[in-house]
């Protein structure tokens, strides 16, 4: 356990656990597919085997006949009047199917009993069709095309959840002839690229591969959907953005937005996943059947029908001059998309593939590539996990070769404040400099050279930069004196507990006393999806605005109460009172009582917070892990992990270690364990948690969580957003230990055991270009 | 729907398998299986864990044990005799599963499942184990070399339930060790494992067992390499040549966890720690059990 950075009685900075960490322990909190709905339907999928396929009929009557099976919907059945090239549109497979795990039809019956039978009993009649596997391959103009594609590509939609996230100026792309597989390009260059290389005394060159990972949340994706008397519908959905769902279900199914509801339900974790997902299957079923209808998926229907991260291939030249300045990063990346390629994660990895680093030039292409697997999501910090374990290990190698210490190396060619990004952003304020000061100072990394045989210390640093987005808070002063936020932002991390504090500062009671309710859709003001760290960032704000115009208010009540200028009063622990005569307070409280939460000619002591687009505020993180590797069998044992993170202030430190750990632990899965696999004709092959391995508390080390401050200019009390930069540089770190405890550099991940145990063997040669 | 028998004697058991219900003890492995699609849920289930002298584990009178077939993994690894006299058997109940998995499972149902990877059947062939049967037919012992004959499929006749699992008496000087190969040091089937047994009299190895986990069919004894010990110094030749010959006796398979290549390769290795241990043990060195390396999650 590391020291608090605040004391505990602070209200920001104070440790204090989520507010619902309770329910969440004793398993007590009622996720969405526990609630009771009465006549309720339960829906089970009927998934594709082939990972192409032409479906040419569906057999049912087998599945009709089970009792209690009421309908088999397929995709005609459902009553979809929007178009868009986004699986969302598309909830299942129409003529074609397009991965292993597809959706094809619905089966729904009066007890999930009775839908899983019923699922058991379509058959689907279908030819198979070449199946496209190899994303690089696929690029080639001779390559089947993955899929038929209706119409062309939009990401418009994407791009306002991470907005601010990329796709600034890019350079013209060169000529290259591609398949219709190829749905995103991308190309920052600047400078002359062959000439720095060619002018540089150590280039290395890698090719880095990083395979499809799965969320793995605790609670798998669920929506009941009902049915309105006006023709609309009510959705209760575990949900990262309900507003988002909104707004798309209504296109979706030719919905006015006023006949759309939808409730968000406790979260049991998202990371990225859960959006609009099983809502258009809830949604389409409901209204095709007029009754209330859950699809709530098994497990295994999550890890093969979802939106895990993309598998990637990651080509890199990177060269330094032998005083260590690095002079040119050429990079061609090659992501791929799945079945569907709605989340672009290609353009934010050619940003971030660059680093936090000056390059005196710099060539980056990258290609989204469609493929028959799952369609891509959005896991914690796209593309962050991949760039950085890319980077972070070719700087490690660099170091290395040129003798120079990884740090010191990573010290020269730090971006300052105005520098320019790979897509030339200039970078605001960023923390990585007093994180590296953080790492020299840290007993681990200054003791590594002195650590048995076998054993090693790695560094990495992750960045992410950030998102951000307009939010609006509505505050209440309740006649019990306590204080009521209205939000619609889904908590997924705990950010409910950040809001009580920054209300609670700006307004001066303590955070028990303000009560966040997360409004439905259509009630609350406009709330961003939670992701891309953009909740605590954004929303933050309004927070504070919201309860800074409430206090200016009760202060004027106060003021005519106490008759004495509002100027002159303020309010500490709860109390109102004259400055320098506290003795003369009146609690918040009495006053609240008194005028029943009202203040001056009954004008309610109210508050709202409208805040429109901050500028990006990156957060970034520097990653130490210890490993030992058993050179017979290439077991990698992580012995201690750091993990150094700049919050920019540090509001709710419990929360942030928690987003911080959470963060380590999962990058150690990247590194170490986890790969969605598939054969050679695209069946998926990990489909349970028997074969995809996320990491046990068993193999993790206690993991050191340290706070460091560099405030960012936007953000309320200088907070950054904290939830993507921890998963970012973990696998690097791990890979960078591994080398220094053995002297093999490995370059794809999961680094497991055979493969550790083939890179010590075949001496330094795994991985190289 | 199926059906659930929980008699409170074993001959209202024996009768229910006679009458064709399977029995289900921990649940560990079938619940599992069902819910894998395995195989469909029994129409019959006769629950076995609470039949009266079913559990428990009692000194025979030649110095031997006798192990309740409902005993579960956390009993045994409590039990001191197990820990002193059948360390090997220790050091597999010790990683079974999850403090979950071990409170639950039971050592007759590992020994009936017939998982070329259960952990506990290598170190209780090392000690010579017998398996007590019984039917409403009466009883039969049969050897455990040879009890499973393929993977799942054991000598067990549909009606017959595992009772106990009986080790005779350790020889003095004697000792064993069971090391596992698995990624993530929890709850995770094993990629191999190898069990020891070996005696040491004046420097000499005058009886050797070897056993290996998830190389071959079914879990089983590699000839070849006790042929090897026996005799020998227990020195580091003999250890190496022991090894290869359980890489070499190995029909591993290939999978998402490990290639073939990978796990014959590590079927030396974890022998030959397997041994190492075992002789460490009967020189009279500690060996903290388990002997696998558990990390954080050691039992
Ligand atoms: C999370 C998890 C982790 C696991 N990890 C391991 C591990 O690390 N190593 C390992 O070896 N195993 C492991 N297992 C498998 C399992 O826990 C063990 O094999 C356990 O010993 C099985 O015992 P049980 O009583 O639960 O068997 P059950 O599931 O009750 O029965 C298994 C089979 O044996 C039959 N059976 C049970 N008892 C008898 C009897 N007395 N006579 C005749 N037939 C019987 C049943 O009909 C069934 O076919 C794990 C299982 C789980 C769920």
């Amino acid at each position: 356990m590391t020291a608090p950075v605040h004391p505990e009685s602070a209200v920001i900075g104070g440790r204090r656990a989520r507010p619902d960490a309770r329910e969440r322990v004793t398993g007590s909190i009622r996720y969405c597919a526990d609630e009771a709905v009465p006549g309720l339907l339960h829906a089970r999928l009927v998934l594709s085997v082939y990972a192409h396929a032409r479906i040419d009929s569906l057999e049912t009557t087998e599945a009709l006949a089970v009792p209690g099976v009421v309908a088999v919907l397929t995709a005609e059945d459902l009553p979809i009047r929007g178009k868009g090239d986004m699986r969302m549109f598309s909830p299942l497979a129409g003529r074609e199917a397009v991965f292993a795990g597809q959706p094809i039809a619905l089966v729904v019956a009066e007890t999930p009993e009775a839908a899983a039978d019923g699922a058991a009993r379509v058959w689907v009649n279908a030819t198979p069709l070449a199946v496209v596997l190899d994303a690089e391959a696929a690029m080639d103009p001779s390559s089947p095309l993955a899929r038929e594609r209706a119409q062309e590509h939009d990401g418009e939609e994407i791009r306002s959840i991470h907005a601010g996230i990329g796709g600034h100026e890019e350079a013209a792309a060169p000529a290259l002839a591609l398949s219709r597989n190829v749905v995103g390009r991308h190309h920052h260059a600047r400078g002359e690229i062959d000439a720095a290389l060619a002018a540089s005394d150590v280039v290395i060159r890698r090719r880095y591969t990083t395979p499809w990972v799965y969320q793995a949340y605790l609670e798998p994706h669920a929506a009941t959907a009902i049915p309105t008397a006006d023709g609309g519908v009510e959705l209760a959905v575990a949900a990262q953005g309900t507003q988002y769902a909104r707004s798309q279900l209504a296109k979706i199914f030719g919905l006015p937005l006023a006949k759309v509801r939808v409730r968000g339900t406790p979260l049991g974790g998202a990371f990225g996943s859960k959006l609009l997902v099983t809502d258009p299957l809830a949604v389409g079923a409901a209204l095709a059947l007029g009754r209330p209808v859950r699809v709530a998926m098994t497990r295994r229907e999550d890890i093969l029908a979802t939106n895990p991260a993309p598998g990637s291939v990651l080509e890199l030249e990177v060269g330094a001059r032998a005083d260590g300045t690095l002079t040119g990063l050429r990079a061609r990346l090659v992501f791929d998309s799945g079945a569907w390629s709605e989340w672009t994660i290609e353009s934010i990895a050619a940003i971030l593939v660059a680093g936090p680093w000056r390059w005196e030039a710099l060539d980056i292409q990258a290609f989204g590539v469609e493929t028959n697997r799952v369609g891509t999501g959005s896991y914690r910090g796209p593309g962050g996990p991949q760039a950085s374990f890319a980077i972070e290990s070719a700087l490690d190698e660099l170091a290395g070769r040129l003798g120079i210490d990884p740090l010191e190396l990573r010290r020269r060619n730090l971006s300052q404040t105005g520098d320019p990004m790979a897509d030339g952003t200039p970078w605001p304020v960023i923390g990585v400099s007093a994180i590296l000061d953080e790492v020299e100072r840290h007993p681990l990394w200054a003791g590594r050279a002195t650590l048995p045989a076998g054993e090693g210390v790695g560094l990495g640093v992750g960045v992410w930069a950030g998102a951000c987005a307009p939010a609006s808070v509505s505050a209440r002063l309740e006649g019990d004196g306590t204080l009521t936020l209205i939000t619609g932002v889904v908590d997924m991390s705990g950010t409910t507990g950040t809001f009580q504090a920054l209300a609670a500062h700006a307004f001066g009671i303590r955070p028990e006393d303000v009560t966040v309710i997360v409004a439905d859709a259509h009630v609350a003001l406009t709330s961003p999806t939670s992701g891309g760290s953009v909740v605590t960032y954004s929303v933050g704000r309004s927070v504070v605005a919201a309860a800074t115009e409430a206090r200016e208010r009760l202060l004027r009540y106060a003021s005519q109460e106490m008759e004495i200028e509002p100027g002159d009063l303020e309010v500490v622990d709860g109390i109102v009172r004259p400055r320098g005569a506290p003795e003369r307070g009146i609690p918040v409280a009495t006053l609240a009582a008194r005028g029943e939460g009202k203040g001056v000619n009954g004008q309610p002591i109210e508050g709202q917070g409208s805040t429109e687009t901050p500028a990006l505020a990156p957060g970034s993180t520097g990653h130490l892990a210890h490993v030992r590797v058993d050179q017979e069998t290439g077991e990698v044992t992580v012995l201690g992990y750091v993990l150094i993170q700049d919050a920019g202030k540090a509001i709710s430190p419990a929360l942030i270690e928690g987003q911080m750990r959470g963060g380590a632990v999962q990058g150690l899965g990247w590194a170490l364990w986890e790969a969605l696999r598939f054969d050679e004709t695209g069946q998926p092959i990990t489909g349970s948690f028997m074969d995809y391995a996320v990491p046990r508390a068993s193999a993790i080390p206690p993991i050191e969580a340290r706070i460091v401050e560099v405030p960012a200019p936007d953000g309320p009390l200088g907070a950054r957003g904290v939830g993507e930069a921890p998963v970012c540089g973990g696998a690097a770190a791990v890979a960078n230990a591994i080398a220094a405890a053995t002297g093999a550099r490995l370059a794809t991940l999961p680094m497991t055991a055979p493969e550790v145990l083939a890179a010590i063997s075949a001496g330094d040669a795994n991985g190289a270009a | 729907m199926s059906r659930y028998l929980a008699p409170a004697g074993l001959e209202e058991a024996l009768v229910a398998l006679a009458g064709g219900a399977r029995p289900v003890a921990g649940g560990t492995d079938l619940v599992v299986g069902v819910r894998q699609g395995r195989f469909p849920i029994p129409d019959d289930l006769v629950a076995i864990h609470r039949l009266a002298g079913f559990r428990g584990i009692a000194e025979g009178a030649d110095g031997g044990l006798v192990i309740g077939a409902g005993t579960s993994h956390a009993e045994i690894v409590a039990h001191p005799r197990v820990t002193r006299d059948w360390t090997g058997l220790a050091d597999a109940s010790a990683i079974v599963g999850s403090p979950a998995t071990r409170a639950t499972g039971t050592l007759g149902g590992n020994v009936a499942n017939a998982s070329p990877a259960a952990d506990t059947v290598a170190p209780l062939l090392c000690a010579d184990a017998v398996i007590v049967c019984r039917s409403t037919a009466g009883e039969r012992r049969l050897p455990l070399d040879g009890f499973a004959t393929a993977p799942r499929r054991t000598l067990l006749r549909p009606d017959e339930l595992i009772v106990a699992v009986e080790l005779p008496a350790p020889a003095p000087g004697s000792a064993s060790c069971y090391v596992r190969l698995e990624h993530r040091r929890q709850m995770e089937i094993a990629i191999v494992g190898a069990g020891a047994l070996l005696r040491l009299e004046g420097g000499r190895v005058t009886a050797a067992r070897v056993a290996m986990t998830a190389l071959a069919p079914t879990v089983r004894r590699v000839p070849e390499a006790e042929r090897i010990l026996l005799g020998s110094d227990g020195g580091a030749a003999a250890v190496t040549a022991a090894a290869e010959a359980v890489a070499a006796a190995a029909t591993p398979i290939d999978d998402t966890r490990a290639s073939a290549a990978y796990r014959r390769a590590m079927a030396a290795v974890v022998t030959r720690r397997a041994i190492g241990g075992a002789l460490a043990r009967a020189r009279g060195e500690t060996v903290t059990i388990p002997a696998s390396d558990t990390l954080f999650g050691a039992a």
